[in-house]
């Protein structure tokens, strides 16, 4: 298997635990109408570095003990996957921003509901954790579909 | 799955003419990855003009000799 599948492996793994985790708990603070802003952007903050450096931990072990380079050229191959897998993934974004836009009327509504003191804070907060969602299941969905294709040529 | 492209070639055989050349050794000659060989060698992946170039001059042979046309139809 080469490092970049690796890499992505790594990646599609640790992004599922973490923001799957990350984004539970923002769905568990919505269901109870708690959420809070400045919690919800350190939790955030914490659990990017936390995926950042099991996600680099993870590589280096990888490529350590496969004896193979950490970061190695990309070749033709590589080229044609990332451009497949980045036109898929920039499709999938601009599809789900488009659906968040139409969400944010349904959103703001709820937050109107939920949050009568700050109806604006509620839809930012909202709307943001919408907007982190969508980027992370498209940068997902770009790392399996790498993967796939990795596996096609194997 | 796409079908695999009309194709063929003959790495396998040259690299065994060239004293069990690896893949790793061609990969590296070429600057490409063994995976990249694997999957042209196995006729899953089709290289750029520029790479089979590549790949021919190493064998010292004419591309011809490492990539050949399969004809369709009768």
């Amino acid at each position: 298997m080469s490092m970049r599948e690796k890499v992505a492996w790594i990646s599609v793994v640790v992004s599922t635990i973490i923001f799957g985790w990350y984004f539970w708990t923002v769905w568990s603070d919505f269901a109870t109408q708690s959420l809070d802003g400045d919690e919800l952007f350190w939790r955030f903050v914490k659990t990017l570095i936390a995926a950042v450096v099991i996600q680099l931990a993870a590589a280096i072990y990888a490529a350590w003990h496969a004896k193979q380079d950490f970061d190695p050229p990309k070749d033709e191959l590589d080229l044609a996957i990332d451009h497949r897998a980045n036109r898929i993934g920039l499709t999938c974004l601009e599809l789900s921003i488009v659906g968040v836009v139409f969400a944010s009327r349904w959103v703001t509504d709820m937050a109107r509901v939920d949050y009568p003191a700050d109806p604006a804070g509620g839809t930012a907060v909202m709307l943001v954790n919408l907007l982190l969602f969508v980027v992370a299941t498209c940068a997902v969905l770009r790392e399996v579909i790498i993967i796939v294709q990795y596996r096609r040529y194997a | 799955m796409p079908p695999p492209p009309p194709i063929t070639n003959t790495i396998r055989r040259l690299r065994f003419d060239h004293g069990e050349m690896t893949q790793q050794e061609l990969a590296h000659r070429i600057g490409m990855t063994r995976q990249t060989i694997a999957a042209i060698e196995q006729n899953k992946y089709s290289p750029s003009l520029e790479a089979a170039f590549r790949i021919a001059e190493v064998f010292g042979v004419e591309i011809g000799e490492v990539f050949q046309w399969k004809k369709s139809g009768p």
